[in-house]
């Protein structure tokens, strides 16, 4: 009885083990299933995550648009920017655009006259880098042309078809400008950036924070469109004896004391010569004033200018023109530095006439500032040329280029093309400072036949002011207002051997919104050949010493 | 065993107690903070959120965190944007304030009376933020008020995990890591944590210290461990960002800002100044944190815990707690023995009573010292947040102005006895928007006192031993006002509402520079001028953004709606053609009034040459009571001075309003010969009859042309117009009849009578120093 007991006891023992064990092993495998349903889980919403991010980041939000349920819209797409029958050089970064239209879904086909497709769903079309490399290269030459397809209350609608050009015409690889909120007396934050054209790299080569005063910084010139040599200026108002020029050669930079003394300024707008050490400085005092009413919102008007030749190799400054009666600016050079070319406006003001040549200086400079201030609408520049003489370094007579004034205009800026056939100039109706003024145009004067022209194809609504040739002379970049009046931005044009542009394109950004968000302007563009390779700190140094000349004035 | 029991039962009530009462404290303050923000500071917040901006985009989010301290800028502004609603933007703050008293009491295990002290950073920075918030108040940048509560908050915690750590090395390598990576982020708060370890390490003894000599340890040698650990820390607060600077930030921050960049910004006109009180705020904080410390070792909490057992972890704590009630248990056994013979004497019995009684009276006294601890401590808070009525009510308006709620900023500004020139602008701009500048401009005070400006009946209160006044003087003597640049703060916006589109925009451009485009205010302003000036893909350009924003989107919606319809296409404005301009401005030139001598025009009016004489020294004596020309004061004031300095040359162009409101300006300026030169065109326009024009404008009519006198009394030369023979007898007359001006009655008279000339403006004077 006790055995049984005992072997009864057992078996209970053995099946509650049993028992328990076998509650184990389905806990343990139930709690292994758990574990795979929820790595599965996991897994999918991983997946699903993933799936996401690159949906938005194709920006596909929809499929291929069902042939055979499409309405022909007859208009063009409103993209932006507004890319529609621009020509690209080839080796441009991807100019992806957004589909301003409504709608719910997007779908764009790019297929190029020689070969090549890119399909791209999304408002916003971004093309792949080397896609969009290579189907630039494959129609170099040719167009590519672009059909949007845009679904709205379930109807897809296809715009009218636009092409692009694409020109074989390598444009310089690189931009550099000047990055600055249009303030009008705080440059909290003036950056000095270069670009690079073939992808959407952009690099702050000079940061105005670095400095103790936040100092403005400005006119950046690069000799030939090589970056081994330039300068640029660095001007502190509260303390003007710190102000100076940067003068970068060969990576290395230093702060030269360039201001003409017997004026008491400091020079501007500075113009390498192609070869050599030689710059021109223009000599400006420069004042504003500010309209709170007219559409032209500031006029910026000079009251003293002169032209200035200064040798990088001594630091020499040796003036080219002292006549009060004449305001010369914006020197420039001509492609083989045998010319020098430059503004120039005559200006007969009563604070300079004999009777007030006893007045003390000061009262002096204040009676021309005031009266400069009220005739500014009076004055009205022409462009001039002078030949330069490199062995005596002395310059010709001076011979009208453009004249403006006659016609009751102004020129400025003018910029002659690589191979010394055009030279192109802004027109306004009066005095020097072209982009605060809505009209301000472009022109363009074919040197071989002295024909002038308002150049239309580039124009555009609202000012249109600074502009630089790249090295093949095939491309123009040129900074404008067109889009709001207010914010500055690039635009590249083509110009062919007769001088015909083609209609400028907006520079490329990755995010094709990007530039309506960017509060700043970009200024003074100047295409590079090759990118700056000088450290920020070696220019930040420069920048807080104590600017010098290695010859005495 | 039964009286140890009841002891130990006794101790641990008394903590519990201590415990809710420290809850208690810590919602109250919670709640007093919220009051303090939400309905106190309301307006400040909403203003503070104004000046701020955040966007939910990756852009923004890498434009903040360009510099040090980014990171923690664009959280600030993320909490700021809430203070559209200042009850939500209060809880908020008061939440941040809270939390960084609690991380500090947790921390630094600060119980009972001690708890107290761990208010104190917080309410440091409330006071701090107040007063940094009033001068920041100008150049815009409103997230530095505030991103103390945190950075500090985020620090303290840091250096709670700090004191976690036992092994001295692992806490040395915790700091140098947390400092080295939360500087990009965090910038000033991440050197202040190290700073505050540093502290700490100076502070503490820890176990692991038991290898250096007592006397090592106690007088610091250099040698000793913990304090070269004390000295590597609080270096590193300044090595590390510096190291920063060089590698990283050195082309993008100026060297002076390495430090404190993070805390604040370098702000404009007066970096030095703001920078001074923030980082002396700051500086103060790590006072209080040090004041923190040493109180909790006077109390005992830390100091006897550590003091040669080292620091204990929570399990070495749980290990103590354990040891504890085994010797509790211990004690009872031993007691139980031990109980019979207790019993037999009563007198312990009573001697454990009394002690009982003691210990009670005790916890009482100490609850009273933690109460009246904590109201001292939110008192001086309270009392010594920035708060003057004048400042306060330039936040009302401000605030009233972005409902267009033009009463409500004439009845802030009507609750004012001394008016500072920011409320006395908005006055104005508030009365011409309502169309009654003409007639009340003059009414209330046309000059006021800046907030903080000496004023010669502060400095009698200062001389007869105010230190309220002193410490006025000594606050004028940091410049720290904001007056002084003002027209940064309200100016924009007053010149949008005047209509000056152009100037409006040129200084909110400006405004938006300096805030490195991050103000909403800024952007609404621009918004609006590019609206009025028909410019519609700029007012496209600053909307879009507004409307990316939580709380300004459907302004900016609607806003752009408008774009789109019809009386936006009709209410563009022509451009004026600038040859009719110049021509325009020619014809003005030449128009300009003729002169003649006082004996002529006397004979010619027929009036008493010697009244004329009388009225001139009169005249003169005013005069010298005017702003002096080109004097900085009244140029910078973003009153209808500065205005019209800036646009003479529009009134042909301008609107019948405008027009009047800068003879207004002219009068306020005491411009007699805008004033004279541009009236008659004005008083034609209207089509007033005699005497009925605008009460300001008669009188400046009588007035000023009685005192367009030159300095040369024998060479004088002046103009009368017929229409003003009548006025010209009355006001000889008047003036004769209050001679003796030094009574309150007869200036009164005098204000009333000439107000809007500059014999109000002395009149007004005089009556403001009777009153005072």
């Amino acid at each position: 009885m006790s055995d049984e007991k005992s072997n009864r006891n057992e078996s209970v023992e053995n099946i509650s083990d049993f028992a328990l064990e076998s509650a184990a092993s389905e806990l343990a495998s139930s709690e292994k299933k758990r574990k795979k349903l929820g790595f599965v889980a996991a897994a999918f919403f991983v997946a699903l995550t993933l799936a996401a991010i690159v949906s938005t980041r194709l920006g596909g939000s929809g499929t291929p648009p069902p042939l055979g349920e499409i309405v022909d819209v007859d208009k063009l797409p409103v993209i932006y920017p507004d890319y529609l029958e621009t020509t690209f050089p080839v080796n441009i970064a991807p100019p992806n655009f957004r589909i301003e239209e409504d709608g719910d879904r997007f779908w764009t086909r790019v297929s190029g006259s020689v070969g090549g497709e890119s399909t791209i769903s999304g408002r916003d079309v971004r093309f792949p880098m080397q896609k969009w490399r290579r189907l630039a290269e494959q129609n170099a030459g040719g167009r590519l042309e672009i059909e949007i397809y845009v679904r709205k209350n379930g109807v897809w609608s296809k715009y009218r078809t636009f092409g692009v050009g694409v020109s074989p015409d390598r444009i310089d690889p690189f931009v550099a400008y000047r990055l600055i909120e249009p303030g009008y007396e705080f440059g909290r934050r003036i950056e000095l950036a270069q670009r690079s054209l073939e992808t959407y790299r952009e690099s702050i080569f000079f940061d105005n924070r670095a400095s103790a005063t936040s100092p403005c910084v400005n006119c950046h010139s690069f000799q030939n469109r090589q970056t081994d040599r330039f300068l640029f200026h660095f001007r502190r108002s509260d303390a003007p004896q710190e102000s100076g020029t940067i003068v970068v050669e060969n990576g290395e930079a230093r702060k030269v004391d360039a201001r003409l003394e017997a004026a008491a300024v400091s020079c501007s707008y500075p113009a390498w010569r192609p070869t050599g050490d030689l710059v021109v400085f223009s000599a400006n005092k420069t004042r504003q004033y500010f309209h709170s009413l007219s559409s032209q919102k500031i006029e910026v008007y000079d009251f003293f200018s002169d032209l200035v030749l200064y040798d990088a190799k001594t630091d020499e400054l040796t003036p080219i023109s002292q006549t009060d009666a004449d305001f010369e600016t914006f020197p420039t050079w001509a492609p083989d530095g045998k010319k020098l070319y430059f503004c120039s406006a005559r200006v007969e003001l009563e604070a300079l006439s004999p009777e007030n040549a006893t007045l003390d200086e000061a009262a002096k400079t204040k009676k021309l500032e005031d009266e400069a201030k009220l005739r500014t609408k009076d004055f009205r520049y022409n462009i001039m040329r002078a030949t330069f003489d490199e062995k005596t370094r002395t310059f010709g007579p001076t011979e009208t280029v453009v004249d403006a004034a006659s016609r009751g205009r102004s020129a400025l800026h003018p910029r002659v093309s690589p191979d010394g056939r055009f030279l192109a100039y802004t027109q306004i109706e009066s005095g020097t400072f072209p982009i605060w003024r809505p009209e301000a145009d472009l022109y363009l004067l074919d040197l071989a036949t002295g024909e002038t022209r308002p150049w239309d194809e580039v124009n555009g609504e609202n000012a249109d002011s600074y502009h630089t040739w790249d090295s093949s002379g095939r491309w123009l970049v040129l900074s404008s207002r067109r889009e709001d009046g207010q914010y500055t931005r690039l635009y590249f044009a083509h110009v062919d051997e007769n001088g015909r542009a083609t209609k400028p394109f907006a520079l490329p950004q990755k995010d094709p919104t990007s530039d309506r968000r960017r509060f700043k302007s970009y200024n003074i563009p100047e295409l590079i050949a090759e990118p700056i390779d000088v450290d920020v700190r070696e220019l930040t140094r420069a920048a807080a010493e104590t600017a010098t000349r290695r010859t005495a004035p | 065993m039964n009286s140890t029991k009841t002891t130990n039962d006794e101790n641990r009530a008394n903590k519990r107690r201590v415990s809710k009462m420290e809850l208690l404290a810590t919602f109250a303050f919670f709640v007093a903070n919220w009051i303090f923000w939400g309905v106190r500071y309301d307006d400040f917040l909403f203003v503070s959120q104004e000046n701020s901006l955040f966007l939910f985009r990756w852009d923004f989010f890498l434009d903040w965190i360009g510099t040090p301290g980014g990171f923690l800028g664009y959280l600030t502004a993320f909490f700021l944007q809430f203070s559209y609603f200042p009850l939500l933007g209060g809880a908020i703050w008061a939440f941040w304030g809270t939390a960084l008293h609690w991380t500090t009491a947790k921390t630094l295990n600060l119980r009972g009376v001690g708890y107290v002290f761990s208010f104190l950073p917080s309410c440091c920075l409330i006071v701090s933020a107040t007063w940094v918030g009033y001068e920041v108040y100008i150049p815009f940048n409103a997230s530095l008020i505030y991103n103390g509560f945190v950075g500090a908050t985020l620090a303290t915690a840091a250096f709670a995990g700090f004191r976690s750590i036992k092994s001295c090395r692992a806490r040395l390598l915790f700091a140098l890591g947390v400092g080295s990576f939360a500087y990009p982020g965090f910038g000033f708060w991440a050197a202040f944590f190290l700073f505050i370890c540093g502290l700490d390490e100076a502070t503490t003894r820890w176990a692991s210290d038991a290898q250096f000599s007592e006397e090592q340890i106690s007088k610091k040698r250099i040698l000793s461990a913990p304090t070269r650990r004390a000295i590597a820390l609080t270096a590193s607060a300044a090595i590390i960002p510096l190291a920063w600077y060089y590698f990283k930030y050195f082309s993008c921050i100026k060297f002076c800002n390495f430090w404190i960049q993070g805390l604040i910004d370098d702000v404009r006109d007066k970096p030095y100044v703001v920078s001074a009180f923030s980082y002396g705020f700051a500086s103060l904080a790590a006072f209080f944190y040090a004041t923190t410390l040493v109180f909790s070792k006077i109390l005992g909490n830390r100091a006897a815990k550590n003091a040669g057992r080292g620091k204990k972890s929570k399990r070495d704590r749980e290990k103590t707690a354990n040891a504890r009630i085994l010797n509790d248990k211990t004690f009872e056994k031993t007691s139980k023995k031990s109980n019979v013979k207790a019993s037999e004497k009563g007198a312990d019995v009573d001697e454990a009573e009394t002690a009982r009684r003691l210990e009670r009276a005790a916890a009482k006294s100490r609850t009273r010292l933690f109460w009246e601890l904590t109201a001292v401590v939110w008192a001086a808070t309270f009392a010594i947040s920035y708060r003057p009525a004048t400042f306060f009510s330039v936040l009302a308006s401000t605030r009233a102005l972005a409902d267009g709620d033009w009463e409500r900023v004439l009845e802030s500004e009507s609750r004012l006895t001394q008016p500072n020139v920011q409320n006395v602008a908005l006055r104005n701009l508030a009365l011409f928007e309502t169309g009654a500048l003409a007639e009340k401009a003059f009414e209330r005070p046309i000059s006021g006192l800046s907030t903080s400006r000496i004023s010669e009946i502060d400095l009698n209160r200062a001389q007869a031993g105010s230190s309220y006044y002193r410490c006025k003087f000594w606050l004028d003597a940091l410049a720290l006002e904001s007056e002084s640049s003002s027209r940064r703060a309200s100016i924009e916006t007053i010149f949008c509402y005047y209509g000056r589109s152009n100037i409006a925009a040129r200084i909110a451009t400006d405004n938006f520079v300096a805030t490195e485009g991050r103000s909403a205010s800024c952007l609404k302003t621009l918004a609006i001028c590019a609206t009025i000036n028909g410019e519609k893909n700029l007012a496209r350009r600053y909307l879009n953004v507004l409307a990316e924003t939580l709380f300004y989107r459907n302004w900016a919606n609607e806003r752009l709606a408008f774009l789109e319809t019809e009386d936006f296409r009709r209410g563009i404005r022509d451009s004026l053609d600038d040859a009719e301009y110049a021509a325009r401005l020619k014809e003005r030139e030449d128009a300009a009034p003729t002169r003649e001598s006082i004996e002529n025009a006397a004979r010619r009016f027929g009036v008493d040459s010697e009244n004329l004489r009388k009225i001139a020294k009169k005249v003169e004596k005013a005069r010298s009571l005017r702003p002096l020309k080109d004097a900085p004061t009244p140029k910078g004031y973003p009153n209808l001075t500065f205005f019209l300095n800036l646009f003479v040359d529009d009134f042909d162009d301008a609107t019948p309003e405008v027009r009047e409101l800068e003879l207004v300006g002219a009068l306020l300026q005491k411009n007699g010969d805008f004033f004279l030169k541009h009236v008659d065109k004005y008083l034609e326009e209207r089509g007033f009859a005699k005497g009925g024009a605008p009460k300001a404008i008669e009188e400046g009519l009588a007035t000023w042309r009685f005192s367009a006198f030159g300095d040369d009394w024998d060479k004088i030369e002046y103009q009368f117009r017929p229409e003003t023979v009548a006025g010209l007898t009355a006001f000889t007359n008047f003036v004769n009849s209050v001679q003796d001006s030094n009574s309150p009655s007869a200036q009164a008279q005098i204000r009333e009578y000439c107000a809007g000339t500059y014999w109000g403006f002395g009149a007004d004077q005089s009556i403001y120093e009777y009153q005072n």
